[in-house]
């Protein structure tokens, strides 16, 4: 026991361990840390193992193949006789959704970060902060709701009122343009793959599906929104002050400032911004089961009814699919690309983040 | 190389880009108040006490979130439990017993670049790993999702017999079970002297001509028996070819209804689930501690150093007191997060409909995300407005949760010079 004096004067005893027992201690609580430390390592390399090996055992079941997973262009696991497992209809959906997203929310979120970065009044930030935050708090399935109860209608109702009468006619005299001559005509023929994909955009007879990719994509555009916004302002607040008042002596105004010094300077970091919204909503799933639909299709034509990748994967896990069919295991296969796809992305982005910040900080 | 432009030019571009940056900033207060608004307008009819104290029901005026709510909690407690100490404590790790060799510190820099890649991971990847993780234990233990057994009992007869199989009806005079041996077996009532349900993880087989078969089953009307074996094949063969049978059971802790009840492998449970929510989490609560631990300042740690602490002692008496606040709002926030969480949830359990709330780690469970999204895939306009008013309780618990983070935040960040 050891006894120690207090700043008021008064005395009281404190526990003293013996060296022996706190260096046992420590390095108990070492080990366990090193325990936790590996689990969050363990985890990565599970990811990886699982998916890995019940992707492989997809492969070698008898009605699928390599070649036809990443070369054909039909993803009919359920229906019929003949089942089709062809990824790229569920990458074109998935490709679509993020998209329309990314549509949205890049230069939205950008030039909101330059709104809050370089122009905006404190108590306009005091608002829109707050806002930012509770739109990125928001949980996915609310916006899945979003979409299908108030998107879509609002979108169908715009199309009755102003782009069926005026804008698709459009679409169909291009189309025929494009089609009469022999030099552009591969581009909207309906017998290719890629021809069909312009020719089904370009449809003027076509009206948004009640499960649309557009809604569905704006949807998770609203959903990336925030992190477009606070990463892309972090990094343009990041940016040294004596470069703005350096432009700001020459005589720039405030958008010579932000557009010709403040955003090439914080660049990469926006971009990093990008990468990492568009990973985010690669994998966005609930959004996209509620209200894009379920009908794997190419398609470039945002009025379509699309299946993306975790789509599918909620298709098969919400619904009757027998534990153990090659159905069940093409899953697995899907969630391997998607995976690959956002890893990609995110390492991607989280390296160039990490160079901006070398540059700044 | 720039041609000289006219200042009042400039100056209008600077105008126009302003505006284009209001409209910007405004388009998102409205999206956030056409959601707000839009979710009141269609949640408030069915908004009342009746809707958090009753079960889902066919009837959009009957039902209510009681058995999702308690599930969501149950999810969090668990979830909040299991990632607390461990992201805490690799944190603590990390940022704290900084390695001084050259190829730790390489592992090290690498499970920092990790941690940040896991919190990109897309949740429904998570959600799969569960299902093999925590739903299947990785199949070491069997199957838990038996497509013939899903109701397999087990009955001792007043004559010593035990007789195990499917379950296929019951009533005050006598038991009819299923079995894939000896078909349909039917007992009286009075011959009961126990049952008990139970968990078969493999069937196993020997037949005649040498084989040895396991796996679960598929189909057996005491003739035949198809099997579906591990590489997902299925194999039919006579009753008349099976020289033995066994059906190990699933290891368990009690029985169902006990609260200390456990069994392994945890199925579509509770604690699977829980466990999953864990895993979405972990990233975002070893982010949060970091940053909290690197706002301590130095100067502190290198004080209780100089009067002879261990570095240990330094974490536990100094630094994680320091940082405690930090944590507290960063995993206040992670589980905002992880009740708001669907898609992992989805894969370990689908969505079932749930009349009880859980009683233990081994029951199955609802959650408010899994309930609005089937109420709002429904194709009834009435379901609709039933979710919309159970998304007006979840953002309740959100805001409460956010509210007691920035409480936290408030309250105990003391200033540190």
């Amino acid at each position: 026991m050891a006894a120690a004096i207090t700043t008021d004067g008064s005395v009281y005893q404190t526990r003293g361990r013996s060296r022996a027992v706190r260096k046992a201690l420590d390095t108990a609580a070492r080990a366990f840390m090193i325990v936790c430390a590996v689990l969050t390592i363990l985890t990565t390399f599970a990811i990886i193992a699982v998916l890995l090996e019940e992707t492989r055992r997809f492969f070698t079941m008898p009605d699928v193949s390599l070649g036809e997973f990443f070369l054909t262009t039909t993803w009919q696991p359920l229906l019929g006789s003949e089942k089709h497992f062809g990824i790229w209809p569920l990458m074109c959906g998935t490709m679509l959704v993020t998209a329309v997203a990314a549509a949205l929310s890049l230069p939205l979120g950008l030039i909101t970060a330059i709104y809050l970065s370089e122009y905006s009044p404190r108590r306009v930030r005091a608002v829109l902060k707050p806002v930012l935050e509770v739109l990125a708090g928001v949980p996915t399935v609310v916006y899945g709701y979003f979409a299908l109860t108030v998107l879509t209608p609002s979108l169908q109702w715009l199309e009755r009122v102003a782009l069926a009468p005026m804008v698709y006619p459009l679409l169909g005299k291009l189309r025929d343009l494009l089609g009469s001559n022999g030099v552009t005509s591969w581009a909207v023929d309906p017998q290719t793959v890629v021809g069909g994909l312009l020719y089904g955009l370009l449809d003027p007879d076509k009206r948004i599906d009640s499960y649309n990719a557009l809604s569905a994509g704006l949807a998770v555009g609203i959903m990336t929104l925030p992190i477009v916004c606070s990463l892309s302002e972090d990094a343009l607040q990041a940016v040294p002050r004596n470069l703005r008042e350096g432009a700001y002596a020459l005589g720039g105004t405030k958008f010579d400032v932000s557009t010709r010094v403040v955003l090439p300077a914080a660049l990469s970091g926006v971009v990093a911004s990008y990468i990492l919204a568009i990973a985010r909503a690669t994998g966005e799933t609930m959004i996209v089961a509620l209200a894009a639909g379920g009908l794997s299709q190419m398609t470039i034509d945002p009025r379509d009814q699309v299946q993306t990748m975790t789509g599918y994967m909620v298709q098969i896990f919400l619904g009757d699919t027998a534990t153990g069919g090659v159905e069940y295991y093409s899953s697995y296969a899907v969630a391997a690309m998607l995976f690959l796809m956002t890893f990609a992305l995110t390492v991607i982005g989280n390296r160039v983040l990490a160079a901006f910040r070398e540059v700044y900080h | 190389m720039a041609t000289p432009r006219s200042a009042r030019r400039r100056v209008l571009k600077n105008r126009l880009f302003l505006g284009l940056c209001i409209a910007a900033a405004g388009l998102s207060v409205v999206i956030l108040a056409t959601l707000l608004i839009t979710i009141g307008l269609e949640g408030s009819k069915y908004l009342s006490w009746r809707f958090m104290t009753s079960f889902p029901s066919r009837r959009p005026a009957e039902a209510g979130m009681k058995a999702a709510f308690w599930g969501s909690i149950w999810l969090c407690a668990i979830c909040m439990i299991t990632a607390l100490p461990i992201g805490v404590m690799t944190a603590i790790l990390l940022e704290e017993f900084k390695p001084t060799r050259r190829w730790l510190k390489l592992l090290h820099s690498f499970v920092q670049l990790n941690i940040g890649n896991l919190a990109g991971v897309p949740s429904i990847v998570y959600g799969i790993i569960g299902l093999t993780a925590f739903v299947n234990i990785f199949g070491l233990f069997g199957s838990p999702n038996l497509s013939l057994y899903d109701d397999a009992w087990r009955i001792r007869t007043t004559a010593g017999q035990v007789l195990q199989g499917e379950l296929v009806e019951t009533d005050d005079a006598h038991t009819v079970l299923m079995s894939p041996v000896k078909g349909r077996i039917e007992v009286n009532a009075s011959d009961i002297k126990k049952s008990e349900r139970i968990y078969i993880r493999e069937h196993r087989f020997r037949l005649n001509d040498g084989r040895r078969l396991s796996g679960a089953m598929r189909e057996a009307d005491g003739a035949t028996v198809t099997l579906t074996d591990d590489a997902g094949q299925d194999v039919t063969f006579p009753v008349s070819a099976i020289v033995s049978y066994t059906a190990p059971t699933v290891f368990q802790i009690g029985k169902e209804g006990d609260f200390y009840y456990l069994r392994v492998p945890f199925g579509g449970s509770v604690l699977a689930g829980g466990l999953t929510l864990m895993l979405v989490i972990l990233p975002v609560i070893i982010i949060a501690s970091i940053e909290a631990l690197r706002a301590v300042p130095p100067s502190l740690r290198q004080g209780a150093l100089a009067i002879g602490a261990t570095p240990w002692q330094v974490v536990q008496k100094i630094t994680l007191p320091a940082a405690v606040p930090g944590i507290m709002t960063g995993a206040i926030l992670a589980m905002s997060r992880a009740i708001g969480e669907a898609a992992p949830l989805l894969v370990i359990g689908g969505f079932l409909f749930i009349m009880f709330t859980p009683r233990n780690l081994m029951d199955d469970f609802a959650a408010m995300p899994l309930q609005i999204y089937n109420w709002a895939g429904r194709p009834q306009e009435e379901f609709h407005k039933v979710a919309a008013t159970g998304i007006i309780v979840l953002l309740t618990v959100l805001l409460v949760f956010n509210a007691a983070a920035i409480f936290v935040r408030q309250k105990f960040q003391k200033p540190l010079q």
